[in-house]
C-alpha cells in the first residue's frame, strides 16, 4: 500500500520537475537562436501541455488521497466494530485470546494512525506555499512554550540562540520545527537531563543552516538518509512511539522551498538536524 | 396518544449499518429504524413510490445520511430534499466515512443539520451515534412534527 501511494506523488513531481527543465531549456534556446520563432511557440506549446498534465496529475492525486481516506478507512473501521462485538460476546478470561484481541486491535490502530499520516503528507506536497518573511525566534520560542506545557515533568535544558528571519512559508516552516524538537524531546526521553540546542549561522551565497541538537539515543550516522523517507524508523515501537512520517514531511517541506536537509548522530551521545535555506 | 416516529437510515454498506444498529441498541430509543440502501430508495420511501407505496403516511424524526451510496449519493438526495416542499425542513444528518472539504461545505450550503465522520474506533462511533440518536430523536423538536 506504502509503494502505491508513494507512486502518484512521485509523478506528480516528476512532472513538475520536467515542467520545470523544460522551462528553462527553452529560455537557454530562445537566446540562441532568437530568430527562430516556431521553434518557441513549439516549445512553449509543450510547456502548456506539461503544465496542464501536471494539473491533472495533481487532481488524480486529490482523488486518490480521497480514496485512501474513504476507501481504506471502511473495512478498518469494521475490523474495528466487529472486534469490539465479538469481545463482548466471548469468553475473555482466557489471556491467550485477550491478548490476539489486543494485537488485532492495536494492528488496526496503527494502520489508521498510517492512513491518516500518508494524507498529511499528501496533502503537504500539493498545499501551496505562501512565501513571506518568517522571524524563526518568535517561532521556535512559541513552539518550545508550547512544548514545555506538554512535558512539564521532564527536566530539559534549552539552548537557543539567535536565529534568522527566512522568506518562508510560516505554517509549513512550523510543522518543521515542531517535528525536529518533538523527535529531539522523544529521543532524549531516557536520559535524567535532556540538552536540546537550537542555533544557525550563515553561509555563503546568502544562505543560512539552523541546526537542533540533542543528547538523546541518537543513531547510527550510516543510515541517516533513510530516516527521511515515509515510514523508515531506526527505534523500535516499543522503546519510542511513532509512525515514522515526521522527517518525511520534514524533508518535502524543505525540499519545496528549494532549501536542504541532513541528519547526524552518534549512538548514545545525541542527534543533530541541519537545515539549509535562502534568506 | 401520538406515535413515536421513524428513523429513517440510508447506508449502502451491509456492514455499516450492522453496526450502526447495533450501537442505536445501546440508545434504547423508543423510535424505530427504518434502513433503505441507495439514494433512489430515499426518495422512494419518503415520496411514497416503488416498495414504499403503501407505507403508513407519516414523516421520520430525521434522515441519516450516508454519502457515498449508489445511484444517487446522500448530497444528491440531500439537494431533492430540500427542494421539495415536504421535507425541505426534515431534520437531516450525513453520516460518511471521510473527512471530505467539499462534502462539508455542499452539505451545508444544501441546509443540512449536522455532518458526522464516523470514528474508526468503535467505541468513538458508538458515542457518536448515540449522541445523534440522543439529540435528533429525543431531545430536538421537528417541525415536521408539527
Ligand atoms: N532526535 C533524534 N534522535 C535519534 N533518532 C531520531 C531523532 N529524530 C529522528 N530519529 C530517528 O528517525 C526516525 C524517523 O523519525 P520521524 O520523525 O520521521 O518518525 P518518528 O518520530 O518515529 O514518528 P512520527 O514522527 O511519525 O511520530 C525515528 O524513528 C528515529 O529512529
Ligand atoms: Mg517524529
Amino acid at each position: 500500500m506504502e509503494f502505491s501511494v508513494v507512486v502518484p506523488v512521485v509523478a506528480a513531481l516528476s512532472f513538475f520537475f520536467a515542467g520545470l527543465a523544460l522551462g528553462r531549456r527553452s529560455m537557454r534556446i530562445q537566446m540562441k537562436k532568437s530568430q527562430d520563432t516556431t521553434l518557441n511557440i513549439e516549445l512553449e506549446k509543450m510547456v502548456a501541455e506539461r503544465t496542464a498534465q501536471l494539473k491533472q496529475a495533481m487532481e488524480d492525486q486529490e482523488a486518490f488521497a480521497y480514496s485512501i481516506s474513504h476507501d481504506l478507512r471502511s473495512p478498518l473501521r469494521h475490523i474495528d466494530g466487529f472486534l469490539r462485538l465479538l469481545i463482548n460476546k466471548m469468553d475473555t478470561r482466557d489471556e491467550v485470546v485477550k491478548g490476539y484481541f489486543e494485537k488485532i486491535y492495536m494492528a488496526s490502530n496503527r494502520m489508521s494512525a498510517m492512513i491518516d499520516d500518508l494524507l498529511l503528507f499528501s496533502r503537504l506536497g500539493r498545499k501551496e506555499l505562501d512565501v513571506k518573511p518568517v522571524n524563526l525566534n518568535v517561532l521556535v520560542h512559541e513552539l518550545i512554550e508550547q512544548f514545555k506545557i506538554i512535558h512539564q515533568y521532564r527536566e530539559i535544558e534549552w539552548k537557543v540562540n539567535l536565529l534568522p528571519t527566512i522568506p518562508c512559508d510560516a505554517n509549513l516552516i512550523k510543522t518543521v520545527f515542531e517535528n525536529l524538537i518533538a523527535n529531539a524531546i522523544k529521543y532524549t526521553s531516557k536520559k535524567p537531563i535532556a540538552v536540546i540546542e537550537i542555533g544557525a549561522r550563515d553561509l555563503p551565497d546568502n544562505l543560512a543552516e539552523v541546526f537542533i541538537k540533542d543528547n538523546g539515543v541518537g543513531f547510527n550516522s550510516l543510515y541517516a538518509n533513510r530516516l527521511f523517507r515515509v515510514f523508515q524508523r531506526l527505534h523500535a515501537g516499543e522503546d519510542f512511539s511513532g509512525t515514522g512520517i515526521g522527517l518525511a514531511n520534514v524533508k518535502q517541506i524543505i525540499t519545496r522551498h528549494n532549501g536542504k536537509v541532513r541528519a547526524e548522530g552518534t549512538i548514545n551521545k545525541g542527534a543533530a538536524f541541519y537545515l539549509t535555506l535562502h534568506k | 396518544m401520538t406515535k413515536i416516529p421513524r428513523i429513517l437510515y440510508a447506508e449502502d454498506s451491509l456492514n455499516d449499518v450492522e453496526l450502526t444498529l447495533a450501537a442505536f441498541s445501546e440508545c434504547n430509543l423508543a423510535n424505530e429504524i427504518d434502513v433503505v440502501h441507495d439514494g433512489e430508495e430515499v426518495l422512494d420511501y419518503l415520496f411514497f413510490r416503488g416498495r414504499f407505496a403503501d407505507r403508513e403516511k407519516s414523516a421520520p424524526a430525521f434522515l441519516l445520511l450516508d454519502i457515498k451510496m449508489p445511484k444517487l449519493d446522500g448530497v444528491e438526495v440531500l439537494k431533492i430534499i430540500r427542494e421539495s416542499g415536504e421535507y425541505k425542513s426534515l431534520p437531516v444528518v450525513m453520516l460518511t466515512a471521510s473527512k471530505m472539504e467539499s462534502d462539508i461545505l455542499k452539505s451545508y450550503s444544501l441546509g443540512v443539520n449536522g455532518f458526522v465522520i464516523k470514528p474508526i474506533d468503535f467505541t468513538d462511533f458508538v458515542k457518536a451515534i448515540k449522541s445523534i440518536g440522543f439529540f435528533w430523536a429525543i431531545v430536538n423538536t421537528s417541525p415536521m412534527s408539527l
